[in-house]
């Protein structure tokens, strides 16, 4: 056909921006990775080191803490926000359909700026003069700052991923549940199914495919987590709440090792484009059904 | 016999009734609870920048208080602060604005068109959505640097359009893809040509699904921290960008932070209304309709 | 105005596992009325979007006079459609809607904005919705909102109009009326007008020529007179007409033709060498028309079957009896007042006249 010649013009200037701001880049990082590059050691010049950089990786003590952390936080965070989410969505549910003005209040913690989420975590945990921070002082549970704590620093940045966060899982799985079917409550109420059956057998096989959706956007937001952990501890107390991207962050802006930066920020990218592929099958199986 | 049976079934049934409507009463009771709980952080710590600097170290809470205006005025205007704020709209706006225009028609060729090799290019767009910024911002710092583009609005605006592209183009095709082909067939042999068919007939379907995905990544633009951190100067910084520096081991001026973070966190809660139709879809990248 | 012509047509789907269109040709006069006749799924639609220019073809050409148009834009193509499934512009009104073609770019300057309102009341009048022009598509019932579709596709005189079952939604009645309407715009704008419909009753009154489609295959194209006078096999024998051609198995016996191995029928010498070909093989199928059957009583000599009437469906002037013979139904209509009741014995019987001959093996026609 004639038109297909035409096609390029309404991709080219996307595919222009994509390729100077993303896929540029990402080749400059990919090669980076390969190279004794650094803004502070003298040594470094630039030149080919091959895999010396992903060599030293495996040996990182520090890599491996910031994988630990991250799951450390991640799975605990996940476990909690799906449940509470879930407990959430059934109890809401009814009241969101009558008013739909609930959708926008409950997800102002999830999109609210990251970075005030971080202060009214440092805030509130305050021992001096924050709400929760002196309530916990007072009953004994912590002694001194929660956030300067190794123990419960990282119990803090749950706290506060799972506030912010809790509400995103909740309101997918209500839109869930109200775009539930009919047809087959009336099938198991004519079988004769109580409630909890009815739960099992019903609700959670046609709610499934949402709850995946959301839980692996959270597992991939995990690998992302930077804002929050930023504004409430930097990483610390020492290395106990250095997530991986804040560790790729150290190695690179603050240590400004470009090289072993690059190779990081390479480990970290095969994470998270193994983990969208799940995402991206859960998506297209979900716009196709 | 059968009219027993009757009888008591209907007992039943409004027996049933009398609870079910106790349980929803009770539902919507925690449902208000709930809103309070999440409410309630933020309402603590913006009434903090409404709070002088003893009554926020108070070691007892102050519950009530008389308000004062005196941290805005002085983070705002004496410190000059508002700039922050001027910044984030420039950026946000005109990333969104490029994001938009260049990214809708993509959207709609990869709806409609039969685009060789669609299905990876989709999974590299949600691919790079989803990578943390900092796979992308060491070399966009190099570059940037390299271009002399560091410290410019230019080099926020374009980092910012690393993940607004990718989220256009992705959420903009499922608003497509809800289009019946048929709408842009019948323009086209009604005599219009492909770009004018989605102009005219296509386009105004689309307009409400365009304003939230603007809407939202501004949202995100906004809520942007590491790419307005490091790739811009003290002149062109994004105010979600400053406020941690502000934050200091010691003597950190508790109530002008707060203030300042009232004063960024108002347009977006404003926005997260304004979008209120569209929030389920834009979350879940278009995978459920809302 | 132009002769529209489609030839050795292909189009496949889903990267060709699916197969639409198979080699279909044929040839639409200048400022006639062509219909494709075909059951649901037939590639009626598809053939409508290749003219249109809408779907790209895989193989073949369509030329539109004597130009090749297979390449061609859709909007230099100057057809008008109607589409089954309306597509109006939902934000737009009937107005609008009805508006649209004429404020086409490529029409710039072609008409006032007073010509243009003029031709949508027009149109609108013709159609019996100008009640309706400040609603919005959302606000009409499906029938109304077909003759917007149809509206759009007559407002502007293209060279051919495609309309693609375009009152097969409207309600009994009004289609009756919308039928004659359309006829009679088409034959007083003399536009060639290629039309689709699974209504062999509607495909028979309105074509001037027509094309029975099946499984993306056209099976036979003429008028509507040789179509159902000379169906070309068994498809089109059983689709075209109402209630369906009566098919009876037969094989040869001496010089008699037995059907369903129960009535004789004696057959010419002649005949017989003209079916001889088919009888060797897997014998022949005889198919007659309901309105060819007539009733005698069950004992008459003439009867060719006896059997009793297991249905009787009275249509108004002229009912359908249902006889069972055996394992076999037959049907045939006739006059009301002569119909029998139902559970009586009744003779059937119908001359070799009124009989087509198909092979049993290959379906065709014999002659």
């Amino acid at each position: 056909m004639r038109s297909r010649r035409y096609i390029w013009w309404w991709v080219l200037p996307s595919a222009i921006l994509f390729l100077g701001i993303i896929l540029i880049p990402f080749i400059t990082a990919l090669t980076y990775s390969f190279r004794s590059l650094s803004f502070t050691t003298s040594t470094a010049t630039g030149q080919y080191i091959g895999v010396e950089n992903y060599r030293r990786l495996v040996f990182d003590q520090d890599f491996y803490n910031s994988f630990k952390v991250t799951f450390l936080y991640m799975v605990p965070a996940i476990i909690l926000q799906g449940l509470l989410g879930l407990g959430m969505a059934l109890l809401i549910a009814g009241a969101v359909r009558r008013a739909r003005i609930l959708i926008p209040i409950m997800l102002l913690p999830t999109l609210l700026t990251p970075v005030v989420i971080g202060l009214i975590g440092v805030l509130t945990l305050n021992p001096d003069f924050g709400v929760i921070g002196q309530f916990l002082n007072r009953l004994g549970l912590v002694q001194g700052a929660v956030l300067g704590n190794s123990d419960t620093a990282l119990l803090a940045i749950i706290a506060v991923d799972t506030y912010q966060w809790t509400p995103f899982v909740a309101v997918i799985l209500t839109a869930g549940l109200l775009a539930l079917p009919k047809e087959p409550y009336e099938a198991a109420q004519v079988d004769g199914a109580n409630r909890i059956q009815t739960f099992f057998r019903v609700t959670m096989p046609l709610l499934w495919q949402y709850f995946v959706v959301a839980i692996l956007i959270r597992v991939i937001d995990a690998f992302r987590i930077f804002d929050i952990i930023w504004v409430m501890t930097r990483g610390g107390p020492g290395t106990a709440t250095e997530a991986v991207a804040v560790y790729a962050y150290r190695h690179t802006f603050r240590y400004w090792d470009l090289g072993y930066g690059s190779a990081l920020i390479m480990v970290i990218f095969v994470f998270i484009s193994i983990l969208v592929e799940y995402l991206y099958k859960a998506l297209q199986k979900w716009q196709t059904a | 016999m059968a009219n027993n049976l009757n009888i008591t079934s209907a007992a039943r049934k409004q027996a049933s009734a009398h609870s079910r409507r106790l349980l929803t009463w009770i539902s919507y009771l925690l449902t208000g609870l709930l809103v309070v709980i999440f409410l309630f952080p933020w309402l603590w710590v913006f009434s903090l920048g409404f709070k002088t600097r003893a009554e926020i170290m108070s070691p007892n809470i102050v519950w009530i208080w008389t308000p004062t205006l005196n941290n805005f005025i002085e983070v705002l205007f004496v410190k000059g602060y508002w700039r922050l704020i001027i910044n984030s709209l420039i950026v946000a706006v005109s990333a969104v604005t490029l994001c938009i225009v260049i990214g809708v028609p993509t959207a709609y060729a990869f709806s409609r068109f039969p685009i060789p090799g669609k299905e990876s290019w989709f999974y590299m767009i949600l691919t790079f959505r989803m990578a943390p910024a900092v796979v992308l911002a060491l070399p966009l710092y190099v570059i940037f640097a390299r271009i002399k583009l560091l410290g410019t609005y230019g080099a926020p605006i374009l980092a910012h359009c690393t993940f607004t592209l990718p989220f256009v183009i992705w959420l903009m095709r499922s608003f497509f893809d809800d289009i019946p082909k048929e709408i842009d067939a019948a323009a086209m042999t009604d005599g219009y040509s492909r770009a004018e068919a989605f102009f005219y007939a296509v386009l105004p379907l689309v307009k409400s699904g365009i304003v939230a995905v603007a809407l939202f990544s501004i949202i995100f633009s906004w809520n942007e921290f590491l790419y307005g951190l490091i790739l811009t100067s003290d002149a062109t910084r994004p105010v979600a960008s400053q406020i941690p520096s502000l934050i200091r081991p010691h003597g950190t001026l508790w109530g002008e932070v707060c203030a300042l973070a009232t004063t960024a966190s108002l347009p977006v809660a404003i926005l997260i209304f304004a979008l209120q139709r569209q929030l389920v879809r834009g979350l879940s990248f278009g995978a459920v309709k809302g | 105005m132009a002769k529209i012509s489609v030839q050795h047509v292909s189009k496949t789907y889903k990267g060709g596992e699916v197969q639409a269109l198979k080699d279909v040709s044929f040839e639409c006069e200048d400022g006639k009325f062509f219909c494709l006749l075909g059951p649901a799924g037939a590639g009626k639609t598809t053939t409508i979007k290749l003219i249109a220019g809408i779907e790209a073809i895989d193989k073949g050409q369509i030329f539109m006079d004597e130009q090749d148009i297979t390449d061609l834009l859709p909007k230099d193509r100057d057809v008008a459609v109607a589409f089954e499934t309306y597509a109006l512009y939902p934000q737009r009104t009937v107005r609008e809607n009805l508006a649209f073609p004429l404020r086409a770019p490529m029409r710039k300057g072609g008409m006032s904005e007073q010509q243009i309102q003029q031709r949508v009341v027009e149109i609108a009048k013709l159609l019996g919705i100008e009640e309706l022009l400040e609603r919005l598509p959302r606000q009409l019932s499906g029938g109304q909102r077909q003759r917007v579709a149809l509206g759009r596709a007559l407002v502007r005189k293209p060279k051919a109009y495609l309309l693609d079952e375009p009152i097969a939604h409207l309600d009994a009645k009004l289609r009756h009326r919308m039928r004659g309407e359309l006829r009679r715009i088409q034959l007083e704008l003399g536009i060639t007008t290629i039309y689709t419909t699974p209504d062999q009753l509607e495909a028979l009154s309105l074509a001037d020529y027509m094309a029975v489609l099946n499984n993306g295959v056209i099976e036979q194209v003429g008028t509507p007179a040789e179509i159902y006078n000379h169906p070309i096999n068994l498809f089109v024998a059983r689709f075209v007409g109402d209630p369906p051609m009566n098919t009876l198995q037969a094989k040869l016996d001496g010089s008699d033709l037995v059907l369903f191995g129960l009535a004789k029928l004696p057959v010419s010498a002649e005949l017989k060498t003209r079916l001889a070909n088919a009888l060797a093989g897997d014998g022949v199928v005889v198919g007659v028309r309901p309105k060819d059957l007539d009733i005698v009583t069950p004992d008459s000599s003439e009867a060719l079957f006896k059997g009793e009437v297991k249905n009787v469906q009275v249509l108004g002037e002229t009912s359908i009896i249902t006889v069972v013979i055996n394992a076999h139904e037959l049907r045939a209509k006739l006059n009301t007042q002569m119909a029998p009741g139902r559970g009586e014995r009744v003779g059937l019987k119908f001359t070799l006249d009124d009989c087509h001959f198909f092979d049993a093996h290959t379906e065709q026609r014999l002659f």
